[in-house]
């Protein structure tokens, strides 16, 4: 295997990894359920990583195929559970169709593949990446309405760069292969390709990395926000009780110099309340 | 002096700006406890109350949202939102609500506020 290719399939692995380290520590603070499809995800993008850089172990060519095809279905389910997985963060997950589709992209181009027909196979896992790739970029056309209203601008500026780059990865792939070039471009008089390709596959999945990043960072930004007005809404209403009681209690009754003084050293807190309520509101 | 319809989904200040007003010398023609309700009683009124004294957050439906609903019913009626949230204070007065009063508040301020509201025309 060509140097270019192990050195930028490592460098896939790594980023994986680190995407299915942050989605573990996701999972462990915040404990919600998209966290473990992301974490599916992230963790079969490692193993399509592992089996591309051990098919290039092999001379025999069929034990480099199996290790493709392996390469090619996990590399289309892993990106299909982690866009699912983001996908989850502003609509609810379909998780009977994340269920036929998995069962779909394993054997389908398993059964092509099985049956001899390899190429086919390899074509068909390509397939259903680009389509992923495909529908995952039209959703910021529909959906920009529903980042800039839950999310923030941010993030769908992100989202935007993930597209952008996944669609160069696909454009710049499907050229290749007009070209006459073959699936993995793993052969050493490849370097060219193999470069683009591996470079903008990184790219991609870096980019990927930083958005799911700012995706949890801008969703408990919200979540703090809302708890912050939440408490300090529900804490202006007691102080209201407590502040109307006592200035009513102070109109209706004849009270003795004592009681006036302890109404006067209520309603003394209730206005420092009030204050340390608008502080909290400005934070 | 005025005719009150207040909403507040807080029973405890239902109950205390009721006492505070009847004294007074206010009229508290209904109370609502949400939104949703607040509008079924408005259009169920025979004569429209002269303010309408409504918290904001509260279940089924807001107070933005309500008020929205009601101005809709009758242009001229003049509510007075009182809620801890302020960030809704500028919608709030877009709407065409007459006044926006930030919880907590002395109920002197809320006195003021009615006797001012209900002698603009």
């Amino acid at each position: 295997m060509h140097v270019i290719a192990i050195f930028g399939i490592l460098l896939l692995i790594s980023l994986r990894l680190v995407g299915l380290i942050i989605a573990i520590e996701f999972l462990h603070d915040l404990k919600e359920s998209k966290f473990k499809i992301l974490i599916i995800g992230w963790f079969i993008w490692i193993i399509a990583g592992c089996s591309a850089l051990i098919s290039g172990i092999f001379e025999n060519q069929l034990l480099i195929d199996i290790f493709l095809i392996i390469n090619g279905i996990t590399t289309s389910l892993a990106l299909l559970f982690v866009m699912m997985g983001l996908f989850s963060y502003f609509r609810e997950l379909p998780q009977k169709t994340l269920m036929i589709l998995s069962i779909i992209f394993v054997f389908v181009p398993l059964s092509a593949f099985l049956l001899g027909f390899y190429s086919i196979a390899f074509n068909i896992t390509s397939l259903f990446l680009f389509l992923i790739i495909a529908f995952y970029g039209i959703i910021p056309l529909k959906e920009k309405q529903i980042f800039k209203d839950r999310i923030s601008i941010k993030s769908y500026y992100w989202y935007l760069a993930v597209v952008l780059t996944f669609y160069l990865v696909t454009l710049s792939y499907i050229i290749f292969v007009f070209h006459g070039y073959t699936f993995g471009f793993y052969s050493d008089e490849y370097s060219i390709p193999m470069f683009v390709n591996y470079f903008l596959g990184n790219i991609s999945t870096f980019v990927l990395l930083i958005y799911s990043i700012h995706l949890e960072y801008d969703i408990s930004k919200i979540h703090n926000l809302k708890l912050k007005d939440k408490y300090s809404h529900d804490l202006g209403n007691i102080i209201q009780v407590i502040y109307s009681a006592t200035n009513l209690t102070s109109v209706n009754d004849d009270m003795d110099e004592e009681k006036v003084e302890n109404l006067n050293l209520i309603q003394k807190k209730c206005e420092e309340a009030a204050k340390l309520i608008k502080d909290i509101k400005k934070i | 002096m005025a005719t009150i319809f207040l909403i507040d989904d807080d029973s405890s200040i239902i109950t205390l700006f009721d006492k505070f007003l009847t004294i007074l010398g206010h009229e508290i023609v209904a109370k609502a406890y949400n939104g949703e309700d607040a509008v079924k009683i408005f259009h169920e009124f025979r004569k429209i109350p002269d303010v309408i004294l409504m918290d904001h957050r509260m279940p089924k439906k807001d107070g933005l949202t309500a008020a929205k609903e009601i101005l809709e019913l009758n242009n001229d009626i003049k509510i007075i939102i009182c809620s801890a949230d302020y960030s809704i204070k500028d919608r709030v007065l877009a709407l065409g609500v007459m006044y926006f009063l930030e919880k907590p508040f002395k109920l002197e301020k809320l006195s003021q506020i009615i006797e001012k509201v209900s002698m603009e025309s």
